[in-house]
């Protein structure tokens, strides 16, 4: 559908802009500052708006957009000439990223970690959180590692929780950082059990899972960090991406997580999305998903014995067991799913998560249309 | 109030019915006494928890001292917030003496540490708000609130004895229209944006949730659905405990450790009050199109005729609110009762 970011046309004067999207060109002047005006044609100029953007190019202080289109509702942050949509009115995908910076160099890494203005950041999130629709179902929070900001975390979950209170909070975190009580019990009160942790396991074996997060003592502290979640009252999911040397000990993953996790509330089995440092180790990290298909069902198997709700990502249905399909979910984001010619006539393309529209996904040998 | 008087208080509420309570706190300002309102909020906690009670809480407060360690409790213990915006800098400037940029700087403190739908603010119009209806509408809209309660001023304290800042029931009604008139177009902008008096009117009209609301009680929610604890008085509503302060303690209920709740309920002249105050039976609500959504307000009444009951052609309660229920059930029968109906 949409990307995230867009470019703008030059602006008269400078300064970062967070506002809504409105089409209305006749709010109130005290509050149009809260907003940019969005309207296809260029046309008159209505005072006080933080800033007029439009899909054609005119003259000053209109701005060309390129790159994406914007709704009602939308919340947006422009720096110069670069957008970014920080927020879709009725997205169920929205996801803040609070920080670039990360206490691991994961191997399949999407989005690998740079450093970042986080202080900057963190005052353009404040100030679009208060400007998002309070029906808001669910808001993700990921980086980078957003538990680096620590103390800045937990104001953060506050604010959510004080500007969003129907809003579940999901936060990616490789949780290491939670193995202080102090902190685990500190973002515990600010979010209310409105937090849910999704947290990456790469192996059951302590030295497999530090040579794939890229540093010592990850394994370790991630255990004690998530322990200490569940001891807070904080939810716990657990992440296991589908790459080659993960998916070879699938079975023993999900026994670990059943004798030693099982108060996780959730296992998400994922398909890699090739970017980032995936895409630069994509030959030894990627791997057919026919061939280990038998084994992610036996692992879901042994989660299904254990009462713990589990879900396939990103893995397309045609690649699956039928008693697969009850677990598996349409989970790539709206704005970046995309599907093959060969889906076209596919019976089943509705009920399926698609591929990865931003990289170069490999595709699975056993790709095939499904035709009831 | 001293710390004893305040244990009584709890020990009354405590033992009336209702299974949830609200505990509302006023002053005066309470933030300057945050001890006394922690040690009452413990203790009604403790009590709600032994009877299987529930207890919520509102500080009203002009936030002036509002700090982060008093957010934190107010967070912890679920006590909401409840504080006063007159609408753009000068106006509530020149009601409150230039708070204006402390008020609203408080605010968004108070929306971190409590939760921003867990902080609300009410106006005060005055003779000064004639005419800027639209004006205290923006400024709630740009302060980030999501509702207004468009109210009519009350006439005690101060505002009696501020001559010409009194509002008449006309223009009050003609403001109000305009108010929400104003907010239903900026409904169509996008802007969602309730009026509360509507809202709860509303709920009142078409739903079966109790209002609880005391103006809409009958008999009188004076009394019934709320009780105002002054010094070691207890007081029949807010206005019954102004009244007191300017030299009529007609409705002082109970005196705290001389009367139970139960002696106080059974009192005759308290009994006397509700009989009179069923509207169902009171001449000219009786026969009134919008009698069962409305309610009685005996103090008020009381204050204006001398008369609990009240002649209702000449009750500002009855004009003011015959004059709501004509706008909203006109409203009902156009396309904006989609967005009406969104309020409840």
């Amino acid at each position: 559908m949409q990307g995230r970011l867009f470019r703008v046309s030059p602006a008269l004067g400078g300064g970062t802009i967070v506002a809504k999207v409105t089409p209305y060109p006749d709010l109130p002047q005290r509050v149009r500052r809260r907003y940019i005006l969005y309207s296809e044609t260029a046309g008159t100029v209505p005072l006080g708006y933080s800033a007029y953007v439009s899909g054609e190019g005119a003259s000053q202080p209109w701005r060309r957009i390129s790159g994406t289109s914007l709704s009602e509702g939308d919340v947006v942050r422009i720096a110069g000439t670069m957008g970014e949509v920080l927020y879709r009115r009725g997205s169920d995908h929205n996801t803040l990223l609070v920080t670039e910076r990360c206490n691991c160099s994961c191997e399949m890494c999407v989005q690998p970690p740079r450093t970042s203005d986080d202080r900057t950041l963190l005052a353009d999130l404040h100030r679009a959180i208060t400007l998002f629709a309070k029906d808001t179902t669910v808001l993700g929070i990921s980086g980078g590692e957003p538990t680096l900001l620590r103390g800045e975390l937990v104001r953060l979950l506050r604010w959510l929780r004080s500007y969003l209170p129907a809003t579940r909070l999901h936060l990616l975190s490789n949780a290491r950082l939670f193995r202080y009580r102090r902190f685990a019990a500190d973002v515990g009160k600010a979010t209310d059990n409105m937090l849910t942790v999704g947290v990456p396991l790469n192996s059951d074996v302590p030295r497999l899972h530090d040579e794939i997060a890229g540093s010592q003592h990850a394994f370790d502290e991630t255990v004690r960090g998530v322990l200490n979640l569940h001891r807070h009252g904080i939810a716990v999911e657990i992440r296991v991406v589908l790459t080659r040397s993960i998916v070879a000990r699938i079975e023993g993953i999900a026994g670990f997580i059943r004798r030693n996790l099982p108060f996780a509330c959730h296992v998400a089995f994922m398909g890699m999305e090739t970017v980032g440092n995936a895409a630069a180790n994509v030959d030894r990290l990627w791997v057919d998903p026919a061939d280990f298909v038998d084994r992610l069902e036996s692992a879901v198997g042994i989660l299904r014995v254990a009462g713990i709700p589990t879900s396939i990502y990103n893995l397309q249905l045609c690649l699956l067991p039928r008693s697969l399909w009850r677990v598996a979910r349409r989970s790539i984001s709206d704005w970046k799913v995309e599907y093959l010619p060969v889906c076209l006539g596919c019976a089943q393309r509705h009920a399926c998560c698609g591929f990865f529209g931003t990289d170069g996904m490999r595709a699975s040998r056993a790709i095939a249309q499904i035709t009831e | 109030m001293e710390y004893e008087v305040a244990d009584e208080a709890v020990d009354f509420m405590f033992q009336g019915p209702s299974q949830t309570l609200k505990v509302e706190f006023q002053g005066g300002e309470p933030l300057l006494n945050f001890s006394l309102v922690q040690h009452i909020t413990e203790a009604c906690e403790e009590r709600a928890a032994a009877e299987g009670k529930r207890v919520e809480f509102v500080v009203c407060t002009n936030l002036s001292e509002f700090t982060p360690s008093i957010g934190a409790y107010c967070r912890s213990h679920n006590i909401a917030i409840s504080t006063s915006l007159d609408g753009p800098p000068d106006l509530h400037n020149a009601h409150r003496c230039n708070s204006h940029a402390l008020v609203v700087a408080k605010i968004d403190l108070a929306r971190e540490w409590v939760g921003a739908d867990r902080v609300s603010a009410l106006m005060t119009p005055t003779s000064l708000s004639l005419g800027r209806v639209r004006d205290i509408i923006d400024e709630y809209v740009a302060r980030g609130f999501s509702s207004i309660f468009l109210r009519p001023l009350n006439p005690y304290g101060y505002a009696t004895l501020a001559q010409g800042l009194s509002m008449s029931v006309d223009e009050w009604l003609d403001c109000y229209r305009e108010g929400l008139d104003y907010i239903l177009w900026l409904n169509r902008r996008g802007i969602r944006f309730r009026e509360e008096f509507a809202a709860i009117l509303l709920r009142r009209i078409l739903t079966n949730v109790p209002a609880g609301f005391v103006d809409l009680q009958s008999p009188s929610g004076a009394g019934t659905a709320v009780l105002v604890y002054f010094g070691d008085s207890v007081y029949l509503s807010d206005e019954s405990r102004m009244l007191a302060a300017m030299g009529d303690d007609r409705f002082r209920l109970a005196v705290l450790g001389r009367e139970t709740f139960a002696e106080a309920m059974r009192s005759p002249t308290f009994v006397e009050l509700l009989l009179s105050t069923m509207t169902e039976g009171v001449p000219m609500c009786h026969e009134c199109a919008f009698q069962p959504y409305c309610g009685a307000d005996p103090v008020g009444h009381y204050r204006e005729q001398k008369d609990v009951v009240g002649h209702k052609a000449f009750s500002e309660f009855c004009k003011r609110h015959m004059g709501v229920f004509v706008q909203l059930f006109e409203l009902l029968e156009t396309p904006a009762s989609k967005i009406l109906t969104g309020w409840i």
